[in-house]
């Protein structure tokens, strides 16, 4: 195989040997360590249930980093949209109340949806905004985004929107009728664990997404823009379209992760629900290399892994769940100095 | 005796000969002139002794000793200065700030910055030559001549005894270029040799005490600049040139497609029309002006760019999905890619034009410059456009892409299709146009027809800056 | 009255701004050198929790500062490492060493104090309270001195602006960004010490809130001037200082939240960006 598709891998295994060789510091056993990272998202079939859930979130976030980096943009705004996009969803799920019969459930039910994609579709609009009139970095732009959307979030739940029975920071729980997927195949199968029909859309996405961008005209000419825009322009392709269309549909994928915990996890909004999705995004789609359907592997073995570090909190003494991030930041760091380490290599012979 | 000696200079990059065999003498004190076409070798000769760029055989002296620079250092610790075509300031920091940097070195790093002082020196310097600038000003609010001031200023701060010149005043107006040349002529007062590298003429009548004319890599002739007229400086510049047969003669009952109107001209279907001149000279306006014109009337064209690698090229893509950016609307169906098509037709271009390797799934960035072009005019030519626009077509390609190249264009022309030629290769601009236009300083002159002018006017119109040769033939600006 | 409740908010102000200062004045080194620095806030938080721990156990506040500097300048050589030598991209890295920080931050002090949660209440004598300030002003003028009046602090900026011209001259840019870079680290590292030792008296949990991101707009905002972003720090420090004082007074809070005050070094950046003509940032930013 070439190097330049080991070489995510590669250091993806580096990464996982210098953490658990970090743990022999805080005087713990790297291969007990390792034992519970890689095994215990299949200690039980809720387990499974949790690591598929936390799967289907990471695929998410890491189509909404991927997908703008084909376009040659940093999207790191994906956790500010996910926040005010579950907020949306938590609130159109308390205040429409539909009537008994199943098609006024279902309108309502399409209604939450589009509301709240649209949302986070808006959301991260607003740094091609400032991408195409202003020429701002998305960086930046998405930076303080992340910033006004989560204390915006907080402001309503707290204010507006504050469960009256909970003395925790979350919402009142949505209306019962939109609670149907707590009951479903899959919860009942796996144990009433969060994992929910959202697993399956994400899946659909990954494919749908692989199939635009090697099967249309759109996806061949949002990849083009993302590695020549100069040349993308003279050949009549428009940036503002490139930049509004990858950014938007970014920002749906965030919104997923926000349906993804309010329809079909907690049936209600939670300050700080998010582990950072939106950078865990960032490591699922660097070690894919922004291979949509790579990236299904790559978010389902972050999450083996993210399992994995919450459960060192129990299994040993010193170490704990904020291990995860360690473990991330890792990778991330691995994975990057893999490809120069690889290209360099390439460059040579 | 002569302070530097090229002797048997030459420079070789793989296949790539830009210098060839130069030998020249020039004397201390002079103005030295190095004159000829894009990528005769003018820049490369002072380069090499800039310790920019390395020697492949052959020697230079200094002063009769031998002296090889390995780089810009070198040439600095034996007093030679080089000033650049392209400024290297930092925009957003100010003139003084630049001058600072400029006398730094790695080891001053902890130093106090001695602001003050090149200030004091630096007003020396101006003082002499009786020049203003003001150096507390930020570089990207100083006008172009103001920066190209700086950029000497920079250079003549630590004092060199040569000072290599080059392409000042390709930036200038007809007005700062006079100043400029009015202070290479106080730099010889004080004693210091200068290498003007240009191709403007009339500048060089003005100033040079000896004039090399460079062609193809190889010196022409070395001559006084006082006994050289303009005339025969284009003549050897341009040398003689091989004219191709007009394939028919365009007459005005030929059909038009296209008035420009803020050049005075028409393009006629079947032709082939050239545009010559040296780059820089309004050839990136006109591209954008026949861009916007094709565009407005609905024109089905090509375009071979100006810059392959710039606006052609994308990094990781294909030969087929380059094809398919291209040609959308021939390869969708039903919203999906036909990719058996798509990859049959893209076969074919490789075929025809004999693109190696002919591997239409490797990445077009992997294929040498050469196969890159053939692929790009192949993929131009392949829904046989109204009309191309073809610039640069055959830079960077070998002898026999070149031909096959040309011919391509000849064939197309007269099954009725028209080519505007936009090239810096007068020899491709003569061989191939029925008509053509001169660009120079942005301004067009012409159409002429094929033979109507000899070597030496055309070697004029391209690089006079004598209204007086220029004016009968004035079109319009860009 | 109303003359206690002014000055008392202008010295809250001054006391909040502090950490915002120095993480501005450690951003403006990398961005200044041509990278971007979004890790600012990881730089605090192994400051805060640095400073802590070493005052916590020698006793000695010095010993605190200037660990955390350099655990935090130590720190810093991962970025260092990844983006300079390894030319991975400095967002990329940026937002995976702010993983790093929150993360590894609690297991050690976990292996340290058998809590994840804030380390011990420090014990520092009033007599050294103005302590961060007399830093401050030590770090501010060495950090106008290096930037301004040395040749290294010219060659730093051309890094950032025009690498050919420092290439010339004999420079290497990746050398001077390099140490540009550790400097930035141990500047905002202080930053990290000034949170848990005079802010607060012990270290808690991602106590930087978003100071690192704060600090950055700060600077973008002054358009990567220093002695302006240490002016915008001061206004941002102020909003800070009215939200508290306005979370404690029930009547005025109900009429506009703590968090719009919080929002506002974030929109008030966007609002630069929007209505601003053009933004500076130095040329070869990335």
């Amino acid at each position: 195989m070439n190097a330049k598709l080991i070489s995510p891998w590669v250091g993806l295994v580096f990464g996982l040997v210098l953490s658990c060789g970090l743990s022999f510091f805080f005087g713990e056993s790297p291969v007990q360590v390792f034992k519970i990272l890689t095994t215990s998202f299949f200690n039980s079939k809720f387990d499974l249930g949790l690591t598929l859930f936390y799967t289907t979130c990471l695929i998410f976030s890491g189509l909404a980093f991927a997908l703008p980096m084909k376009a040659g943009l940093f999207h790191i705004g994906s956790e500010g949209q996910l926040i005010i996009s579950a907020l949306t969803a938590a609130y159109l799920g308390t205040a429409i109340a539909p009537f008994q019969h199943a098609a006024s459930v279902a309108i309502s039910v399409f209604v939450i949806v589009a509301l709240t994609l649209l949302i986070g579709a808006l959301s991260a609009s607003v740094i091609a905004l400032f991408k195409v009139y202003k020429q701002a970095h998305e960086v930046v732009v998405a930076i303080m985004m992340n910033f006004i959307l989560a204390a915006l979030a907080t402001w309503a739940t707290v204010n507006k929107l504050q469960s009256p029975t909970s003395q925790n920071p979350e919402t009142a729980l949505i209306g019962e009728s939109f609670q149907f997927l707590k009951n479903d195949f899959l919860k009942t199968y796996f144990e009433n664990s969060p994992v929910s029909v959202f697993l399956f859309v994400a899946l659909l996405c990954c494919v749908l997404l692989y199939f635009i961008e090697n099967r249309t005209l759109i996806g061949a000419q949002v990849r083009a823009f993302g590695q020549n825009p100069h040349a993308a322009e003279r050949l009549g392709i428009s940036p503002k379209k490139i930049l509004f269309l990858s950014l938007s549909l970014a920002g749906v994928f965030s919104a997923f992760i926000g349906l993804t915990e309010v329809l079909g996890n907690t049936f209600q909004y939670k300050i700080g629900f998010s582990p950072q999705y939106g950078f865990l995004g960032i490591a699922v789609s660097l070690l894919a290399q922004q291979n949509f359907i790579g990236i299904i592997g790559s978010a389902f073995l972050m999450a083996c892994l993210h399992k994995g570090a919450s459960d060192l909190d129990l299994e040993t003494e010193h170490m704990t769940r904020d291990f995860s991030r360690v473990l991330q930041a890792i990778i991330i760091f691995s994975v990057a100095a893999s490809y120069y380490i690889f290209n360099r290599k390439r460059d040579k012979s | 005796m002569s302070l530097i000696e090229f002797r048997n200079i030459t420079r070789q990059i793989g296949t790539c000969v830009a210098c060839s065999d130069v030998s020249l003498l020039i004397e201390k004190g002079h103005i030295h002139a190095i004159i000829g076409e894009n990528g005769a070798g003018k820049s490369t000769l002072v380069k090499m002794l800039g310790g920019l760029a390395e020697i492949t055989s052959g020697d230079i002296f200094l002063d009769s000793k031998k002296y090889r620079p390995r780089s810009a250092q070198d040439a600095f610790q034996n007093k030679i200065a080089f000033v650049h075509q392209h400024f290297v300031l930092a925009e957003q920091m100010t003139a003084l700030d630049n001058l600072v940097l400029s006398s730094n070195s790695d080891k001053s790093a902890l130093t106090l910055k001695n602001s003050g002082e090149v200030l004091k020196l630096a007003e020396i310097q101006l003082k002499k030559f009786n020049w203003k600038l003001n150096l507390n000003k930020r570089v990207d609010l100083l006008s172009v001549g103001e920066q190209q001031r700086l950029e000497i200023l920079k250079a003549l701060m630590p004092n060199p005894d040569i000072i290599i010149l080059d392409e000042p005043t390709a930036v200038l107006s007809p007005q700062e270029s006079d100043e400029l040349l009015e202070f290479i002529l106080q730099l010889k007062l004080h004693g210091k040799t200068i290498i003007l590298i240009t191709h403007k003429l009339g500048e060089v009548k003005k100033v040079a005490d000896r004039i090399s004319v460079l062609r193809q890599g190889k010196l022409i002739e070395t001559r006084d600049g006082a006994e050289v007229s303009i005339e025969e400086m284009a003549e050897l510049m341009i040398g003689r040139r091989v004219v191709r047969e007009s394939a028919q003669s365009i007459e005005a009952e030929a059909e038009l497609l296209l008035n420009l109107a803020r050049v005075n001209l028409k393009i006629h279907k079947g032709e082939i029309l050239g545009v010559a001149g040296i780059e820089g000279n309004g050839q990136s306006e006109l591209i954008q002006l026949l861009l916007k014109n094709f565009k407005k009337l609905g024109l089905h064209y090509g375009d071979i760019t100006e810059d392959r690698l710039k606006l052609s090229v994308f990094g990781d893509a294909d030969l087929i999905e380059h094809m398919l950016l291209k040609h959308k609307s021939i390869f969708i169906q039903n919203g999906l890619i036909n990719k058996a098509k798509l990859k049959i037709e893209t076969d074919q271009i490789l075929k025809e034009w004999d693109v190696r390797p002919p591997e239409a799934h490797k990445p077009l960035s992997e294929f040498s410059g050469g196969n890159q072009q053939k692929f790009m005019v192949g993929r131009e030519l392949y829904d046989k456009p109204q009309v191309l626009l073809a610039a640069h077509p055959t830079r960077g390609v070998d002898l026999g892409a070149q031909e096959n190249i040309h011919k391509a264009l000849m064939r197309y022309s007269r099954e009725g299709h028209t080519v505007v030629l936009i090239s810096s290769d007068l020899d491709e601009v003569l061989f191939l146009s029925d008509r053509f236009i001169v660009l120079n300083k942005h301004r067009a002159y012409g159409p002429f027809r094929k033979n109507e002018l000899n070597e030496q006017r055309i070697g004029l119109l391209m690089a006079s800056d004598n209204q007086a040769d220029l004016k009968p033939y004035w079109v319009g600006d860009l | 009255m109303m003359d206690s409740i002014v000055m008392l908010l202008l010295l809250s102000t001054l006391r909040l701004s502090l950490p915002l200062l120095f993480a501005v004045t450690g951003g403006y080194f990398s961005e200044k050198s041509g990278v971007a620095q979004i890790a600012l806030e990881a730089y605090l938080l192994v400051g805060a929790f640095t400073a802590a721990t070493f005052t916590y156990f020698t006793h000695s506040l010095a010993i605190g500062y200037l660990s955390a500097a350099l655990v935090s300048a130590l720190v810093g050589q991962i970025f260092c490492l990844l983006v300079l030598k390894l030319k991975a991209n400095s967002v990329v890295i940026g937002t995976g060493l702010n993983l790093f920080a929150m993360g590894l931050i609690p297991i050690i002090s976990k292996v340290i104090f058998n809590s994840t949660g804030s380390t011990p209440s420090l014990d520092i004598p009033e007599s050294l309270s103005l302590a961060p300030y007399a830093v401050l002003a030590v770090t501010l003028l060495t950090a106008f001195w290096l930037s301004e009046k040395t040749n290294w602090g010219l060659q730093m900026k051309f890094a950032g602006e025009k690498k050919l011209a420092l290439e010339s001259v004999g420079v290497s840019p990746t050398r001077r960004q390099w140490q540009s870079l550790t400097v930035s680290a141990f500047i905002t590292g202080l930053g990290g010490a000034v949170l848990s030792t005079a802010l607060s008296s012990n270290y808690s949990p991602l106590m930087s809130s978003g100071r690192g991101f704060i600090a950055l707009a700060a600077l973008i905002f002054a358009g990567w001037n220093l002695p302006k972003s240490l002016l915008v720090c001061l206004f941002f420090g102020f909003c800070e200082a009215l939200q508290i004082q306005l979370q404690s007074n029930a009547t005025i809070s109900t009429y506009i939240a703590a968090e719009f005050i919080q929002m506002i070094p974030y929109v008030a950046t966007l609002l630069a960006l929007l209505l601003t003509k053009s933004q500076h940032p130095p040329a070869e930013l990335k």
